[in-house]
């Protein structure tokens, strides 16, 4: 090979040259395999990222839905506001000084050079005069728009310069920093002082201005920027930016209400203005910005699965593509952050336009907004206040009262002191449709409170205003379980048409600190003797549903009570919805799973392994008023034009069950004689109810309840991590009312309270109760 | 005189050089006048073009030797020249400051560049000094050629001009080797540079376990060449900021495909696609995105025609000074288009090198004629009389 080269090129020289020569031609053969590879093989991905460069992609807001009440009273809407800002050259005077230094190198063209630096300087701060002037002039009109005070306006000027500096600075020391580095030499701050995007951008200082306002400046900007000569230039540096603002216009109202009608001892005749806070700020929610989970999801950590879908607002799918979904979620997004505002996020959200600009042809390609649908609620919100004022302890009627300390005797220190206040919850719910017309949980907050003190509503673990309790918080049911399990009984033929049963104080002979009945324990031994259906559930006699509940047993009574609402959530529009507590059905023969004969017993008279409920307790009576057609409740009236989505069933009661139960709640609020919901025993038998020409049907409950134990959150994540001793003990007051105007076939409205831990039912809850009837009438439901 | 013009005009391999140098410069007039810009920088590159051509004349009638005698003056003033911009306290009226670089001086009607005319100063003295001797024939005779480009480089460094001070290293070797250096040497400097190179990528890919003393490259000259390599395998994780010059090149090129997209089309796609130094560093993306695969084919083929020709230029040379000098044009010519081109691809990192003939640029346009000029000499040159052939050790290799 040597050889042939020498015969070929005998010279040296020119072999060498020879093999420069075959060093070009490898490296040009490696200069055009690449060539060839970007161009030919892989040019048309190329050519889509080029061609990516000619478009810009601008995004339309879009307007959230409103929600509204069930008179079409606006709950929540966004209003649209309007940002007034001002470039930050203005801001910090450094346009009023180029200004003046432009006017006066135009005067002094030919002896600028000639004149010296503090000659210069003096000429400039001379010309600078006006430009400060009118930059004065403009800060006095805008804080006069904006109904503030001019120093409050300065303050904010300060404070937006503090900042921008304090960014400008950082910026600057890094740019210097890196330079610095890659020069491997001290570069002055100078080479680098180019100024950051915020130093010529404009910066907000009055938020959300007047129409008028708004109106007056978009003129006077206007003629600024077409030079008009009236308006000083200093105008073309004021922007009106749109924002957006979410507005709860009734969460605070104003109510007259008449106390007249309320227990004597706190009876006002007088009715006393009321403002109402925070009026349903449960059921409608808030808005929040959106979190990671919202925007990619959620996966079990484990397995991977998702378990929470998230909506990106880009999406890459497995070919590498990116997909864009306008509906999707940008960081800064606002989402529902609980109750409608969260469970309706989908429907109100709207789906934000899009306009595609092709940078080459100026083409626009545009998709328009799509705005956020309506949610219209079941609720009435006047209706909503006003039992809301009711429920307010400063009216009295969520104080421990004297009237409902029946039974002095058995008082623990534990139990609510005389004027203590109450938590409790209320609920009205219309019979013909499910439809929740109002629900009141106390104590509540307001949106200020969130705002200002968030503290006091995340961190009171021991009353929780943020608990939404109608529908989030389970009680016992006690005796206001009663007439479900009578109609129960009678269908599954456990109980005949006119049997007695014969109450003798406890129910097993031989047993007597076990089952009593309650007038046993209070009344030193006295029983209630034989007691048909409708008088023992008028006097609520526990004997007589501690026997239907055992003939029932305890899988029957759980699947009946299953069948009435009990144990499940219902999709009612509350996210926050809790299902209670239901012993399983699957679990039947197991032990210890609720299905022993004392569960049975227990569950009888609403004790033992069930609770339920504000809301389901409402809406298994009203399945009992519709004759045993189960409907569950729903919060929102309709979506998009169209109903809620409601579950329904025919429970297939029995005809005469149903009668008795409703017979038996009609003499428990009507016989004054043992009805236990008639009146209160210790105020010289004041009746309960008091609204005229109005058909009560009521069971009042008094529910044995577990204790509230002291929870300690030991590492403050506002969760209680471990519980103390008890520190509220006693029995949940109950009043559950079937109304009707007189005269009308059906009842048309369940009304259903509880008072957490206020004693007896009849006394605690029952005029609540009532004075929810008497807002009933005045808002011209009754 | 009369027999010196009828040999420049006689066709010699300096026509097919000149032919492939206007063909180049051509190419990047117009490719200037595809990118959008307020300056008409194409129109200037004309007006450099003719100045270049005439600037070429005084080079290409002299006596060679006149040229050899005045080389080794001509690189003490190129050397003073270096250190006057990198001399303290020099007012930016006369050495401006670019990029933190001091690497001009402003004549007033143009801004001169002192690199630029050390690299052929550097040529020349080196050609001088290797032609009539074999002392680099043994490792210390290496000592003297290196010196001669060290001083330079260094000077070249301390502006700091990394682009410029690349190219001589590959000049010297394609110049020894050319003159005769031993096979062994070279490939034991080959074998040395590439293992530096070697060891600054693996210094890179594994900084985190390397301390800061034993980093050859500064931290942001790492990051380019960790950018590159991101680059090159498809990433995007720099395509903001280190690549992202090489990625809009990178895009500008591929998307050029077969063809090119036409002067309009590509005149839009590069105006939105901001490609940094579009009209100088990066004309190669340019040229690709306008005239495609075809026209890098062409600019590649032009390029092999000159550095051909020049070779051929050496090949029919007798005199040792001339062959080195042409050699020594080929390389830097070759080397700068090599790294130009391979920077525009990604193949190499980016570094500040202009494509010769091409780039925007009156100091290199000048430059690069000077060496036209000189090249279309030395192949005009009638034959000297030479007492024994040069740079032949065939026997002298078979006697050690």
């Amino acid at each position: 090979m040597s050889h042939l080269i020498r015969r070929l090129f005998p010279s040296m020289f020119h072999r060498r040259l020879v093999l420069l020569a075959g060093l070009v031609v490898l490296a040009m053969a490696a200069l055009a395999g690449q060539i060839s590879n970007l161009t030919l093989v892989n040019g048309q991905m190329w050519k889509e990222r080029a061609e990516a460069s000619l478009q810009t992609t601008r995004l339309i807001p879009t307007v959230r839905g409103a929600i509204l009440d069930r008179k079409g009273r606006v709950l929540a809407q966004d209003r649209p506001a309007f940002d007034v800002a001002v470039d930050y050259r203005v801001l910090n005077g450094e346009w009023q000084y180029r200004q003046a230094r432009r006017d006066v190198f135009r005067a002094n063209r030919d002896t600028w050079r000639k004149l010296s630096e503090p000659q210069r300087k003096e000429l400039i701060e001379q010309a600078q005069k006006p430009y400060d002037l009118q930059a004065d002039a403009m800060w006095q009109t805008l804080a006069d728009l904006g109904r503030i005070d001019p120093a409050e306006l300065q303050q904010r000027r300060d404070r937006i310069k503090a900042k921008v500096e304090r960014i400008a600075t950082d910026v600057m020391l890094r740019r210097q920093r890196s330079r610095s580095a890659e020069l491997d030499q001290v570069v002055p701050l100078a080479q680098v002082a180019r100024p950051i995007a915020e130093q010529v951008a404009p910066h907000t200082v009055l938020p959300n201005i007047d129409d008028a306002g708004r109106a007056m400046l978009e003129r006077l900007v206007a003629q600024a920027r077409r030079g008009d000569e009236n308006v000083p230039p200093v105008w073309k540096f004021v922007w009106i930016e749109r924002s957006r603002e979410r507005q709860y216009p009734l969460g605070d109202m104003h109510l007259m209400l008449d106390r007249s009608t309320f227990p004597s001892p706190i009876r006002v005749m007088t009715p006393t203005e009321v403002q109402v806070h925070g009026v349903a700020v449960h059921l409608i929610g808030d808005l929040r910005n959106v979190w990671d989970e919202d925007v990619n999801g959620v996966r079990d950590p484990a397995t991977g699965q998702v378990i929470k879908p998230g909506r990106p607002f880009r999406r890459t799918q497995e070919t590498g593509q990116t997909v864009i979904d306008l509906g999707g979620y940008l960081p800064g997004d606002q989402v529902g952050r609980w109750g409608i505002e969260q469970s309706m996020e989908a429907v109100l959200r709207g789906q934000r336009g899009r306009v595609v600009e092709h940078l080459d042809t100026m083409q626009q390609d545009r998709t328009e907004p799509v705005a956020g649908n309506a949610a219209q609620l079941s609720i009435d919100i006047a209706l909503q206040a006003r039992i809301q004022a009711i429920l307010d302890p400063a009216m009295g009627l969520m104080q421990v009262q004297p009237w409902q300390r029946k039974f002095a005797a058995d008082d623990l220190p534990t139990m609510p002191q005389l004027g203590q206040r109450l938590n409790g919850s209320a609920v009205v719910l219309d019979v013909a449709t499910g439809q929740v017309l109002a629900a009141v949980s106390q104590p509540g907050f307001t949106m200020e409170q969130l705002k200002d003190e968030p503290q006091t509503v995340w961190d009171d673990l021991v009353d929780r205003p943020f608990l939404n309790r109608p529908v989030s918080l389970p009680y016992e049911p006690g005796s206001t379980i009663k007439p479900i399990l009578l109609a129960a009984a009678m269908t599954d033929h456990k109980y005949a048409m006119g049997e007695a049963i014969e109450c003798t104080g406890h129910l097993d002979a031989g047993h007597p600190g076990r089952y009593r009945c309650w007038i046993y324990s209070h009344y030193g031994g006295l029983t209630h003797k034989a007691l048909e259906a409708p008088e023992a559930l008028a006097r609520s006699c526990n004997i007589f549903f501690y026997t239907l509940g055992r003939r029932l047993g305890a899988p029957r009574v759980t699947w009946w009570y299953g069948q009435f609402g009990l144990g499940l959530t219902h999709n009612c529009g509350i996210p926050q919805e809790v299902a209670g507590d239901l012993p399983d059905l699957a679990n039947v023969g197991r032990r210890n799973a609720g299905f022993e004969d004392a569960d049975a017993v227990q569950m009888g008279i609403g004790q033992g392994p069930v609770r339920w409920t504000v809301i389901q307790a409402a809406s298994a009576y009203a399945a009992l008023a519709r004759g045993g057609y189960y409907l569950s409740p729903t919060f929102v009236a309709s979506v998009n034009g169209l109903p809620a989505a409601q579950e329904s069933r025919d429970l297939h009661l029995d005809p005469r069950g149903v009668a008795l139960a409703l017979r038996g709640l009609d003499e428990a609020a009507n016989n004054p004689s043992y009805g236990t919901t008639h009146h209160l025993s210790i105020l010289n038998r004041e009746p309960i109810f008091t609204v005229p020409g109005v058909h009560v049907r009521a069971k009042s409950g008094t529910a044995t309840a577990a204790p509230l134990r002291q929870p300690i959150d030991d590492n403050n994540d506002g969760y209680p991590d471990r519980y103390g001793p008890p520190i509220r003990t006693g029995d949940h007051g109950w009043v559950i009312a079937m109304v009707q105007r007189e005269g009308e076939e059906q009842p048309r409205y369940i009304v259903a309270a509880v008072v957490e831990f206020g004693g007896s039912g009849g006394a605690a809850a029952g005029p609540i109760v009532n004075q929810i009837l008497h807002a009933l009438r005045a808002e011209g439901y009754l | 005189m009369l027999q010196r013009l009828s040999n420049i005009f006689t066709f010699h391999p300096g026509w097919l050089a000149l032919l492939a140098a206007l063909g180049l410069t051509g190419i990047g007039i117009t490719a200037i006048a595809t990118v959008p810009h307020e300056v008409d920088y194409a129109a200037r590159q004309g007006q450099w073009l003719a100045i270049a051509l005439l600037v070429m004349l005084p080079f290409a009638f002299p006596h060679p030797k006149l040229i050899g005698d005045a080389s080794y003056p001509l690189l003490v003033v190129t050397i003073l020249l270096l250190v006057f911009v990198i001399l303290p306290g020099m007012p930016e009226s006369v050495v401006p400051v670019r990029n933190g670089i001091r690497a001009w001086i402003d004549l007033k009607f143009m801004l001169f560049q002192p690199s630029e005319l050390a690299k052929i100063a550097f040529i020349l003295a080196l050609a001088w000094y290797l032609r009539h001797r074999s002392s680099y024939r043994t490792l210390t005779g290496l000592l003297v050629p290196f010196a001669i480009m060290f001083l330079p480089v260094l000077l070249i460094l301390r502006q700091p001009d990394l682009g410029s001070a690349v190219l001589f290293a590959p000049v010297l070797f394609a110049m020894l080797v050319a003159a005769g250096a031993r096979m062994r040497h070279m490939a034991t400097l080959a074998v040395l540079a590439s293992l530096s190179v070697a060891y600054v990528f693996l210094s890179i890919l594994f900084d985190a376990y390397i301390p800061a003393w034993m980093q050859v490259l500064k931290g942001y000259q790492r990051d380019r060449i960790r950018a590159m390599l991101d680059l090159v395998q498809d990433g995007t994780l720099y395509i903001t900021d280190q690549a992202y010059q090489q990625y809009k090149a990178m895009t500008l090129i591929g998307s050029g495909q077969g063809t090119g997209l036409g002067a309009e089309r590509s005149a839009t796609i590069i105006r939105f696609n901001w490609l940094p130094e579009a009209h100088n560093d990066m004309i190669f993306a340019v040229i690709v995105n306008r005239w495609g695969w075809s026209g890098a084919m062409i600019v590649l083929s032009l390029f092999v025609l000159l550095i051909g020709s020049l070779l051929l230029i050496a090949v029919r040379s007798k005199d040792p000074f001339a062959r080195l000098v042409v050699v020594g044009f080929a390389a830097l010519l070759f080397t700068q288009m090599t790294i130009n081109i391979g920077m525009a691809i990604g193949l190499l990192p980016v570094i500040g090198i202009t494509l010769p003939f091409v780039s925007y640029g009156g100091s290199s346009l000048l430059t690069a004629f000077m060496m036209i000029g000189l090249a279309f000499n030395f192949a005009s040159a009638r034959a000297s009389i030479i007492h024994q052939p040069s740079f032949e050790y065939d026997y002298a290799d078979l006697a050690a």
